[in-house]
């Protein structure tokens, strides 16, 4: 009884995701009873879900990020024009992945030193990043062609088994890397506390200023990562990258269980709820219904969740 | 004797028919997955998405339908969807260029899937994939630019040493050559061109639009023509040019793709010219090619459905067409 | 032994003189209660003594040594733990991490030894909390507990990590009558376990139950020093009120 009350929120997102599966596969079964479908499914949701996941610390530690569309796109960028100038997978990854970093910092300066709010401060950041690079990259796409020939691009994208994408793999390292850390490393309490109670945070010792710059930098750098992801997948990057990620990527972490009060965050919910975002669109389309119905059912599974959080929240308990 | 052979005939005039070849629609049983392009309810995709269901419809065939709000990821996301689903075929729209796209059409062409492309081209795979049903409907980019400068000059007696404003998406690989053919002839002819890339914003949501009109008309009260080369922007001039203002017959305007709006505003003189991609023809006949090649192995076509140029003069006739999403 | 000794403490801020000349002692193993109206110079005091400001003028004394640069970190490293009413836990935070937050114990690699840690947090839960099976564990939230067993938690937590001082300020202002009572058998506690504590509180009931000592802080002098042997109840009352008086 302990175990189901203690892991409440991880059991309800884990049964609406088997629920769905379960309406799909009676709704068309010749797709969802197939391995084809769950192969394009590995292949897409790292994209979003690694930057669920940097921004289920961000959201818990009490702050908010809204640059991470543009950070991705600057560090697509960074990606494609390494590569196109040395040919070398690795350097574009580490150079990709610093540029992220890079635009973290910067969103850690503004909100910490100098005491913007963060939702504020990342509007700010996306709009300038965003534009920094379009006017870099003059408006233009960039062709990766011959990354598909390296094998770096077998690191970042190949399939494994002719079935298990790599993006996935990555994508399930970093899952188990920040649940530890956010449930059993000093990192992640000195998280929680500088969302739930900062002012607590500082007397008992914590810096709250150096917990938040390392979350605006660790978001910066998943932001980076995922922009990896993708320019090797399509082989491609093009100046709007990230754009559609925005809500996909709150309606992840929040429909996953993360209280938007900061403090409290669960990464395992992130996970599961980036798989039932992405899957949605796809089954409602091999059901047969037309493509008006997906935003209204994202907001009917967004809604039914977090009204069951908030009606199963640790306060309604009354423990 | 005669008897016999009344009863013959009867029995070849009824028995006949029940032996002849019976004519079933070409599309029975085959199901085809179909990019629309735009975001769902979209003016342009919406067109294309009713020539393609009534070709379903006439055909016997089943589409479904998919949206990528025009972002070149999405189309692969989409593309990597349709082909887990393993249908006949599948529509696409050439926006993310041959290089992203080659892998994935690759192991459709693979699997046996047809796949075939509309709106804009992807010149290399379709030579691939040519016998396999791999054919290009639609404007030829290039090509549709350059008619519509020229076409553009001839109404509107555009001279050297004019301006005209550009809205246009460079950006794009090969969308982007509209853009690139119109500014070609233009500036060939000595016309000053002021030229202004759609965002990515504006590209997905055209109600964004106005005040860059607004603003460009108010610094360049001189401005003898804008040529706007997106469909849904083109559809709110008349919106964008009373919010700055303007009368309709003040500023030349040309654009692309018809739609209610378009054709009111032709009538009422806001916009003057449009050159028409015809995106039914887009939905119907791709839908049909992929159901020809399916039965019948035909090899892939190349339309060119980008010929129409509609004015206040045409309009009369098209208009009802356009009410009801047809053209 | 004295542990805190201040001389001649002068602090503004501004044109404010918030302390002028102010002089505090605190021995070991003793119980001072910080008294005065609002205004008056307690929280100054103390926020010098938990190194939260910095004095202008005047000596001060820990443990014999002279202090010249101080802060919350070093108060802390010195024994010197002050408790808040509503800063010193977080509510939605598990007990387990309220008690250890700050010093976790921690393997080389930096993950905290949770095992240990709940093990650690269930002995103070019942033996300090007394709170034996009442559905409260370590991974309960804070919110869980009442207010009085919030702040025993919180003095729980800096008797378990060896302070020497422990301030409370403001202890029962916001508790009901009966988690006050637990409040003050906590203080005492502090007492029976040899440690001291200067208490800040406006409640004089609750302040004569536990205090050896009151130093009365008015207008930012300690001109008042009274031990609690040398009067009682009434007479603390009258003292207070002639000094609000004036």
């Amino acid at each position: 009884m302990n175990f189901i009350l203690k892991y409440r929120h991880q059991l309800i997102i884990t049964s609406i995701l088997i629920l769905l599966l379960c309406l799909f596969m009676f709704l068309s079964p010749r797709t969802f009873l197939s391995s084809g479908i769950y192969s394009a499914y590995m292949s897409t949701i790292p994209f979003t879900a690694v930057l669920a996941l940097g921004l289920t610390l961000v959201i818990v530690c009490g702050e908010m990020d809204l640059s991470f569309p543009a950070v991705m796109a600057a560090s697509g960028f960074v990606f494609s024009i390494v590569f196109i100038e040395t040919g070398s997978v690795f350097l574009s990854v580490a150079a990709a992945v610093f540029t992220g970093g890079l635009c973290g910092a910067l969103n850690a300066f503004l909100i910490v030193k100098i005491g913007v709010p963060s939702i504020i401060a990342t509007i700010g950041t996306q709009f300038f990043i965003r534009g920094l690079t379009v006017l870099l990259a003059q408006g233009l796409a960039k062709s990766l062609i011959g990354i598909r020939d390296t094998f770096g691009y077998q690191i970042l994208s190949g399939r494994i088994a002719d079935f298990i994408p790599m993006q996935f793999v990555w994508l399930v390292i970093l899952t188990i890397v920040f649940l530890l850390i956010l449930n059993s490393h000093v990192l992640g309490d000195r998280i929680r506390f500088t969302g739930d109670n900062a002012n607590a945070a500082r007397i008992m010792g914590i810096s709250v200023n150096r917990t938040k710059t390392f979350v605006f930098i660790i978001m910066g750098v998943c932001s980076g990562f995922s922009g990896v992801l993708v320019c090797s997948e399509m082989a491609n990057w093009w100046p709007t990258q990230g754009e559609g990620f925005m809500l996909i990527v709150f309606a992840s972490v929040f429909i996953g269980g993360t209280s938007v009060f900061g403090g409290k965050g669960t990464i395992y919910g992130t996970f599961i709820g980036s798989i039932i975002i992405s899957m949605i669109e796809a089954g409602l389309v091999s059901a047969g219904a037309q493509g008006l119905w997906t935003r209204f059912v994202y907001g009917i599974v967004i809604i039914t969740a977090v009204s069951f959080y908030a009606k199963t929240s640790d306060k309604k308990i009354g423990q | 004797m005669k008897k016999i052979f009344l009863a013959l005939t009867v029995f070849i005039l009824i028995a006949a028919p029940l032996y002849a070849e019976k004519m079933t629609r070409t599309g029975e049983n085959i199901e085809i997955w179909f990019d629309t392009g735009g975001p769902a309810g979209g003016a342009y995709g919406t067109v294309v998405y009713n020539g393609a269901k009534q070709a379903g419809f006439d055909l016997g065939a089943k589409i479904k339908f998919m949206y990528s709000d025009w972002s070149p990821e999405k189309m692969i996301e989409n593309f990597k969807t349709a082909l887990a689903a393993n249908p006949d075929g599948i529509v696409v729209m050439g926006h993310p260029g041959d290089s992203a796209y080659a892998p994935f059409i690759e192991e459709a062409e693979k699997k046996g899937i047809i796949v075939t492309c509309v709106d804009t081209p992807l010149p290399s795979l379709q030579e691939n994939y040519l016998s396999q049903g791999f054919g290009y409907i639609g404007p030829d980019n290039y090509n549709q630019g350059k008619n519509m400068a020229k076409e553009s000059i001839r109404r509107f007696g555009l001279k050297k040493g004019d301006k005209v404003f550009v809205w246009g998406l460079k950006r794009l690989q090969t969308r982007g050559l509209r853009a690139k053919g119109i500014i070609e002839v233009l500036e060939e002819k000595g016309i000053k061109v002021d030229y202004l890339e759609i965002s990515p914003e504006i590209d997905k949501d055209s109600s964004l639009g106005t005040p860059v009109i607004t603003g460009y008309v108010s610094a360049n009260p001189d401005v003898k023509a804008m040529i706007i080369d997106h469909g849904a922007l083109t559809s709110q001039m008349e919106n964008f040019l009373r919010a700055s203002n303007i009368g309709p017959d003040k500023i030349n305007v040309a654009g692309f793709s018809l739609s209610p709006a378009t054709a009111e505003a032709i009538e009422k003189g806001y916009v003057d010219l449009i050159g028409d991609a015809q995106p039914f023809l887009l939905g119907y006949l791709s839908v049909t090619q992929i159901v020809l090649t399916k039965k019948f192995g035909f090899s892939g076509l190349s339309i060119d459905t980008g010929s129409g140029f509609i004015g206040k003069s045409e309009i009369e006739k098209i208009k009802p067409l356009a009410k009801k999403g047809l053209r | 032994m004295e542990i805190i000794r201040l001389e001649n403490i002068w602090k503004s801020f501004g044109k404010i003189h918030a302390l002028e000349g102010v002089n505090f002692s605190l021995k070991k193993n003793e119980i001072v209660g910080l008294l005065g109206d609002n205004g008056a110079g307690k929280s100054t005091l103390v926020k010098i003594i938990s190194g939260v400001f910095p004095h202008d003028k005047g000596n001060f004394y820990l443990n014999g040594e002279k202090i010249e640069k101080f802060s919350p970190k070093l108060a802390r490293q010195n024994r010197i733990e002050t408790v808040h009413q509503d800063r010193s836990l977080a509510e939605n935070q598990a007990i387990w991490r309220n008690f250890f937050m700050g010093r976790h114990k921690t393997n080389f690699l930096g993950f905290i030894d949770k095992k240990f840690e709940k093990k650690e947090t269930l002995k103070i839960l019942q033996k300090n909390l007394g709170l034996k099976g009442v559905g409260i564990t370590p991974d309960s939230p804070v919110s869980s507990l009442s207010g009085g067993e919030r702040q025993g938690l919180s003095i729980g937590r800096a008797m378990y990590f060896d302070s020497e001082v422990i301030i409370l300020d403001e202890p029962t202002t916001a508790l009901a009558q009966n988690e006050s009572q637990k409040v003050i058998s906590f203080i005492k506690e502090i007492k029976n376990q040899g440690k001291s504590c200067i208490l800040i509180t406006h409640n004089l009931r609750h302040v004569f139950e536990v205090a050896d000592r009151f130093v009365i802080v008015s207008r930012g002098k300690t001109d008042t020093i009274i031990n609690k042997a040398d009067t009682d109840l009434d007479n603390l009352t009258k003292i207070l009120i002639d000094h609000a008086g004036i």
